[in-house]
């Protein structure tokens, strides 16, 4: 599985900080819930949340790889977020 | 076709400059909107299903891309990604069935945003003793509990720090993280992340937002429409 986090500049509020970790966190995590919505299922499983809970690593995983990104595109050791 | 649900905003919102009048969303699908039980409700007409990681995530970014928009121009009332319903009709039921709640729930974030702070152990090298002393169960518990004393003194911290920007707080804790999340009027989030930007050495943290603040409406009090058929796809 693929595990890419990246930290990316989204076109977003100029404010804003926010990066592609924490905006799939935020879409799959916030927000209204109608049960029964999600229209793919298999034996009352829904796929699609199976598929993004594939694309979202562990909260810890993403951070370790957020850190490395930085710490690759800075050439030094990772230091604060 | 099936419509993906991306918010609920107030009637009068003007999102011509922040979204346009010809805006794509998820997979390319016109973001629609539709006037119901008083509010503007943004929705595409869409048959998005689970594809590669790479579709979903983008699926994901489009979705956050087009709810932003509407963020900067007003409060919204987001869906969870990804909302798919039957039709419009349905859609339009639930909203109205739950008018009070996101009556209630722009009300109370009018001019405000949530801003969420991450607070964790900063990694450290361990030695082959050290990591076997804490595979015990008494060091882990140890550890663990020293652990979560100081994720939670930082958190009552950085609280103090910007309490003149906190409207409201909240704090969880998952996995190891703690996550702290600050109701801020829109005017401040600058200060409450400048206030927020520091933590004890041997911990990092992430501030991230403005992002429509969920956390502080009343959104486990929605009722549900009775569910119409549910499609099961065979593979």
């Amino acid at each position: 599985m693929s595990t890419r986090t990246d930290v990316m500049a989204i076109d977003s509020a100029p404010e804003a900080e926010i990066s592609l970790l924490d905006i799939i966190d935020n879409v799959l995590t916030a927000g209204v819930v109608i049960h029964g919505s999600v229209v793919i299922s298999l034996a009352g499983v829904d796929l699609i949340y199976l598929g993004l809970n594939a694309v979202l690593t562990s909260v810890e995983t993403a951070l370790r790889h957020i850190e490395a990104d930085q710490a690759r595109a800075s050439g030094t050791r990772s230091t604060e977020l | 076709m099936s419509v993906l649900a991306y918010c609920v905003a107030e009637s009068e919102i003007d999102t011509t400059s922040s979204l346009g009048v010809q805006a794509l969303g998820v997979q390319g699908a016109p973001v629609t909107q539709v006037s119901a039980a008083g509010f503007t409700v943004f929705f595409s007409e869409s048959e998005f299903q689970l594809g590669s990681e790479d579709s979903i995530r983008e699926g994901a970014l489009a979705f956050h891309q087009v709810n932003d928009a509407i963020f900067r121009a007003g409060g919204i009332v987001p869906f969870r990604f990804p909302t798919l319903l039957a039709n419009v009709s349905e859609l339009e039921a639930f909203v109205a069935r739950n008018r009070e709640i996101f009556e209630a729930s722009l009300d109370a974030t009018r001019d405000r945003v949530q801003m969420e702070v991450w607070i964790y152990v900063r990694e450290v090298e361990a030695s082959p003793e050290t990591q076997a002393a804490a595979t015990s169960g008494r060091a882990y518990l140890l550890e663990k509990a020293v652990t979560q004393r100081e994720l939670l003194r930082q958190a009552e911290t950085i609280r103090q720090r910007a309490e003149s920007q906190i409207l409201q707080w909240a704090q969880a804790e998952q996995k190891g993280v703690l996550r702290c999340y600050a109701l801020v009027a829109r005017a401040n989030v600058n200060a409450f992340r400048e206030a927020a930007s520091s933590v004890a050495a041997n911990l990092k943290f992430r501030v991230t937002g403005p992002w429509p603040a969920t956390k502080f409406m009343p959104l486990s009090r929605m009722q549900q429409v009775p569910p119409p058929q549910t499609e099961v796809v065979e593979l």
